[in-house]
């Protein structure tokens, strides 16, 4: 059988198989059990039985965990509240405040957890009613959340790099490094672009001097209120950079900075603790059976040849690098409206591997170039799990609202993938002093 | 003693042994932030790197997780893309339901029974996992087998009646 059969449609059955409703797992599973029944017979399911254990058997995974716990005790103690009220603090009377306001709390928010549905959830909590009242333009302000909330998978810690740099066997540390400066970047552009919208129509954002805005703590007190939280950033970042500890490790450490920071901030107690860690083991497990599930996959993929002959296909276009990494994001582009981020990881790594090392493309920047995709995802329309997490914490607003909001943060996001190409050392440099 | 109640007896002792097999994955949790902290201080500050925090680590991922599985299946938390079933009638949307609980129990019980061969495999050839200590492979595996059997009678037991609380899912 043709490579490009046995690949579409292994990968219309997986689908399929996710568009039924069916949990993800189970789409994998089954895609799995019959790709081994058609391929092997029944001698095969030992190899079902083998990449379950081996997938679930990875130490560097410990660190979703961890990342997932430490945001978890950071959210549920309050602590996270002290952060918007130092922000809050920090920022001048300028116009477009809230704006950017939301775009700073986003960055440190995204220093300190790896789930971007979290950040989102909590903005549109705490932020978006502020912003509603104060009289900020609905549109720009869902968006500026929805974008902010986006930084926290590129800005280390982060769930998504621990996964696709276990999965592509990358180094784990380098690439959430990585993150750093595209992450900051991603910050500048969204603010820029909410400057000039601001700029070209006044209406947007109202007038600060007369309202009692940016009458917060005061500037030391703030930035005071803010110290705390540099313990967590500094036992990951800080402890990564430093070559004291693995990432895994860090992410260890992550925890134990949440816990001193809840108590420095008097918000901590065993019943939030008991929350944190019964909450941060179901969403783990939620995503460990995806990924032990899938992992299946990619080997029977290489079982058909279809890899291999895909690797050809891609070395024929490696002296045209642009138009292989063209399509290779493009592709992801498109699914990700459809299909979950870990999913269409889960797919997506075990093909494109082979294809960027035979394509010598610079795995790092190539896989940060896929991170911000996949990050971009979760705000593009229909399907992104971090557009929905907003609306959840805005019952009345229709998600037409929420989508026509996000494309234009959607487009920066793009902008942001074309600069990287452009200048590979926004996401290259960092890694490569460690 | 009838049916319903020897069938309510059983639901009950199932869905008591998926609570305490979640509290177990929280203590596993705990003892990974344990090792790696351990870890990071006892090889950065005293220069004497353990030899079990990576292993045990490594178990207490798998063990874990597992032992997580039947919970959020009991709580209808696994992840799934919805928009398809979400946009049908609530009948079909509840046919939809109950033959994905279906196709998901079994799916999940064929795979037990799969991780049951292995296990079963494992004992009669006495496999070691090859690590700096080697244990049995089957002292870790056989979670593995415990996880996706109960997820698979939950899914059955969904199928049946759904579940009422539905936890709010965050992934990246």
């Amino acid at each position: 059988m043709e490579w490009w059969v046995v690949l579409s449609g292994s990968l219309v059955l997986l689908l399929a198989a996710f568009i039924s409703g069916a949990p993800l797992f189970i789409g994998f599973l089954i895609v799995n059990l019959g790709g081994v029944l058609f391929l092997i017979g029944p001698r095969g399911f030992i190899l079902v039985a083998n990449s379950i254990f081996d997938s679930a058997n990875i130490s560097t995974l410990s660190a979703i965990p961890l990342f997932i716990l430490m945001g978890e005790i950071l959210t549920r103690s309050g602590s996270v509240e002290n952060l918007f009220r130092a922000m809050d603090g920090l920022v001048g009377k300028i116009r477009g405040r809230q704006y950017l306001l939301t775009v700073l709390i986003s960055v440190v928010f995204g220093a300190l957890s790896g789930a971007a549905m979290a950040v989102a959830a909590m903005m549109g909590r705490s932020l978006y009613p502020t912003m509603m009242a104060r009289r900020y333009d609905p549109g720009l302000s869902i968006g500026t959340i929805l974008a902010g909330a986006s930084l926290a998978p590129i800005i280390p810690p982060s769930v998504l790099i621990v996964i696709i740099a276990t999965l592509a066997d990358v180094s784990v540390g380098r690439l959430l490094i990585a993150g750093i400066g595209p992450g900051l970047v991603a910050a500048v552009l969204i603010a820029l672009y909410i400057y000039m919208r601001v700029g070209a129509n006044r209406s947007l954002s109202p007038d600060v001097q007369s309202t009692d805005e940016g009458a917060g703590p005061g500037k030391l007190n703030s930035l005071a209120l803010l110290l705390p939280f540099s313990i967590i950033i500094f036992a990951v970042m800080g402890l990564i950079l430093l070559g004291v500890a693995t990432p895994s490790e860090a992410a260890a450490t992550g925890v134990i900075g949440s816990i001193i920071v809840a108590i420095i901030y008097g918000k901590f107690s065993f019943a939030m603790l008991k929350e944190a860690l019964a909450g941060a083991m179901l969403i783990t497990s939620m995503i460990m059976v995806i990924v032990v599930s899938s992992n299946l996959f990619g080997q029977l993929l290489g079982f058909t040849g279809a890899t291999r002959d895909l690797v050809a296909f891609g070395a024929s276009l490696s002296d045209q690098p642009l138009v292989l990494l063209a399509l290779l994001l493009g592709i992801v582009f498109v699914l990700c409206m459809f299909i979950d981020q870990v999913a269409l990881l889960l797919i997506i790594v075990p093909i494109y591997k082979p294809l960027v090392d035979a394509a010598g493309l610079d795995p790092i920047w190539f896989w940060v170039l896929v991170l911000i995709n996949l990050s971009a995802g979760g705000i593009t329309p229909p399907f992104g799990y971090t557009m929905f997490a907003f609306k959840a914490t805005v019952p009345g607003l229709p998600i037409s609202d929420v989508y026509r909001a996000a494309w234009p943060f959607v487009g920066v996001f793009v902008l942001l993938m074309i600069l990287i190409v452009a200048i590979p050392q926004i996401a290259t440099w960092l890694p490569s002093i460690m | 003693m009838n049916m319903a109640r020897i069938t309510g007896a059983l639901a009950s002792v199932h869905d008591r042994t998926t609570r305490f097999g979640f509290v177990l994955a929280q203590v596993c949790l705990c003892l990974i932030v344990f090792s790696y902290t351990y870890e990071t201080v006892s090889r950065y500050f005293f220069g004497a790197p353990t030899w079990w925090s990576n292993e045990l680590v490594a178990y207490a991922l798998c063990i874990g997780t597992f032992l997580a599985m039947p919970e959020v299946t009991r709580t209808g938390g696994h992840i799934a893309i919805g928009f398809l079933t979400e946009s049908l009638g609530p009948r079909a949307s509840r046919v939809a339901g109950v033959l994905i609980a279906i196709a998901g129990g079994l799916t999940c019980l064929a795979i037990a029974w799969i991780s049951l061969r292995a296990n079963i495999s494992q004992v009669e050839r006495t496999e070691m996992l090859v690590r700096v200590r080697p244990i049995p492979k089957i002292w870790i595996s056989a979670w593995i087998t415990w996880g996706f059997f109960s997820t698979g009678v939950h899914f059955l037991r969904n199928a049946v009646s759904p579940p009422s609380d539905v936890i709010n899912v965050v992934t990246a």
